[in-house]
């Protein structure tokens, strides 16, 4: 039997679908039992789901992006 | 057109000479090259790692055959690019094991909770994606990660690159990588928690 302790330290295999179909089985008995694994659960997978859906900040400038383009195509090894 | 027939006819143009080509194929990676970049050697030399790793990408344009997409193959030459500044510089990625457990004190000897988890407004990734000061403490948490939870977070859950890959590119195990990105990812979610309770 799973602990809540053992949902924790799982909980990213189970999201990264990383379990035999037994051992997800077993997860998901724990997680219908207990309401705070349950949020625990559901926090964590909006943090995981928001990282995966995290833009990259921009930081190069449009007029640096065009030295570096006009850099590279007059490159003469390339 | 999907993205990899758009890459290679951009690659073939490139090979042709257009420089318009060329700039369409840095304006679609150039940021997600300088995010990776910068997991490795920080903000300072992020912009160099990246202009290297163009002259590599574009040197060899001629040997991308199209087989793994574009993305993967740059992801690979810009992660090279960064361990090679890393290695000048003798900088070494910190795999040091986080002695502190993130979450002890949250249950009891018998694994169950001490403390049940607090509720948040909203637990959906819009919610949280739509918050500013949610997504500036994740951005600075990024940044505080030990080296390795920061370049796996980046790698894998930022940028999307396989937990295999971002292994050997790390010369670590798959099962280690995956406590890196477990510790990495509580981490980032303990800051939101955080942020729910003011």
């Amino acid at each position: 039997m799973l602990t809540c302790r053992d949902i924790n330290e799982r909980s990213s295999e189970y999201l990264d679908q990383q379990m035999s179909f037994m051992q997800r089985m077993n997860f998901r008995m724990h997680l219908m039992l207990c309401k705070h694994c349950s949020r625990f659960m559901r926090q964590l997978e909006a943090v995981v789901h928001t990282l995966h859906r995290l833009s990259p900040q921009q930081s190069t400038s449009e007029e640096q992006l065009e030295e570096l383009v006009d850099k590279l195509h007059q490159d003469p090894q390339a | 057109m999907n993205t990899l027939d758009r890459d290679k006819q951009l690659v073939a143009e490139i090979l042709n000479g257009k420089r318009q080509a060329l700039s369409e194929l840095v304006h679609l990676y150039h940021t997600n090259m300088t995010r990776i970049a910068r997991s490795f050697v920080g903000d300072a030399n992020a912009e160099d790692v990246v202009q290297e790793a163009w002259v590599s990408v574009v040197r060899s344009l001629g040997t991308f055959k199209g087989e793994a997409s574009f993305k993967t193959w740059m992801t690979r030459i810009t992660i090279n690019a960064a361990k090679t500044r890393l290695r000048k510089e003798a900088k070494h990625i910190s795999h040091a094991t986080v002695v502190e457990d993130l979450y002890q004190d949250d249950y009891k000897e018998d694994g169950t909770w001490r403390v049940a988890p607090i509720p948040w407004d909203d637990e959906s990734p819009d919610a949280l994606l739509q918050s500013e000061q949610v997504l500036s403490a994740i951005a600075k948490t990024i940044d505080k990660l030990p080296d390795n939870q920061r370049i796996m977070l980046t790698l894998h859950d930022l940028e999307g690159v396989l937990m295999e890959d971002v292994c050997n590119q790390l010369d670590i195990t798959t099962s280690n990588g995956r406590v890196i990105l477990h510790r990495a990812r509580l981490a980032v979610k303990a800051v939101v928690n955080k942020l729910q309770e003011v």
